[in-house]
């Protein structure tokens, strides 16, 4: 099992970056995702908790030296369920592989959450993911993990880039929705919950 | 962005829009109570129809075993 982390201070609103995020793809730095859907969403009525499950479908990233010796397709499909907490200002977002699952093992957990030190201003973002390989790619495990790790290296940096460039363009909106969410958590924070709003 | 088919890039596109705006406007200020239900619905049948012929349906079901469309205390145990 190999284990990669990186933490990065977003110099946006918790607020503005969860709305960037859901519009993320397509983006200049993102030509590997080729499709998202989501697959099921709900909102929790007594928490407020946003949950979505989403597929995404990639390019394969998987070695050269291993696809001469496996059948490996073209394309690696992943499922995301990601949980969106407006109280605690918290996103967290969890993704699997879904093909090639008795062989390797990859899971990505993504969160942003409001700087607690600048929590209008800032948002703190970890990534956190664990490869393992497993069957016939036991024996070559090290090569297979390391070769993953460093995929999600140059991803993770091209994911933050791509954020980026989608928060630019929203730049306007972004302004009425962090008064907005300011105003509008406030009142909830008030009121000791996040409902539906009196009319 | 497209969605996995090509017959429901129009649908996807319809909902995603709604959820983008009810996200920014009603979501994020407070209002949490769903909109684009309808659009979801529409959706949600032709992405379905693509994964059962792509056989994705399998594979879809094994990871929600292991890990359910449910709350965020799931996370929370997978951090210890």
């Amino acid at each position: 099992m190999k284990l990669f982390e990186t933490e990065y201070l977003f110099a946006h609103p918790w607020c503005t970056l969860t709305l960037a995020n859901w519009q993320k793809y397509p983006n200049q730095y993102s030509s590997h995702v080729l499709s998202v859907d989501v697959l099921d969403r709900s909102v929790d009525p007594e928490t407020g908790i946003l949950t979505t499950e989403r597929l995404l479908c990639c390019k394969q990233s998987a070695p050269a030296l291993l696809r001469r010796i496996l059948p490996i397709p073209e394309v690696a499909y992943f499922r995301e369920i990601s949980y969106l907490d407006p109280r605690s200002q918290t996103y967290t977002a969890i993704s699997t592989n879904l093909s090639m699952r008795s062989f390797i093992n990859l899971e990505e957990k993504c969160e942003y959450k409001a700087d607690p030190e600048h929590p209008e201003g800032k948002t703190v973002f970890t990534q956190q993911a664990a490869v393992s390989a497993m069957g016939v790619l036991s024996y070559g495990a090290k090569l297979v993990e390391e070769s993953a790790v460093n995929s999600f290296h140059k991803n993770a940096a091209r994911g933050r880039q791509g954020l980026e460039t989608i928060v630019e363009k929203l730049v306007e909106e972004a302004k009425a929705v962090e008064q907005g969410f300011k105003d509008g958590l406030e009142t909830h924070l008030r009121k000791g919950n996040m409902g539906v709003p009196e009319p | 962005m497209t969605s996995l088919s090509p017959d429901c890039n129009e649908l996807k596109k319809q909902y995603d829009d709604c959820f983008n705006k009810w996200y920014a406007n009603k979501f994020l200020q407070g209002d949490t109570t769903p909109e684009c239900e309808d659009l979801f619905k529409l959706y949600r049948a032709c992405i379905w129809r693509a994964i059962k012929e792509k056989n994705l349906d399998q594979l879809i079901s094994d990871a929600r075993k292991e890990k359910p469309f449910s709350g965020p205390e799931d996370t929370r145990t997978g951090e210890t």
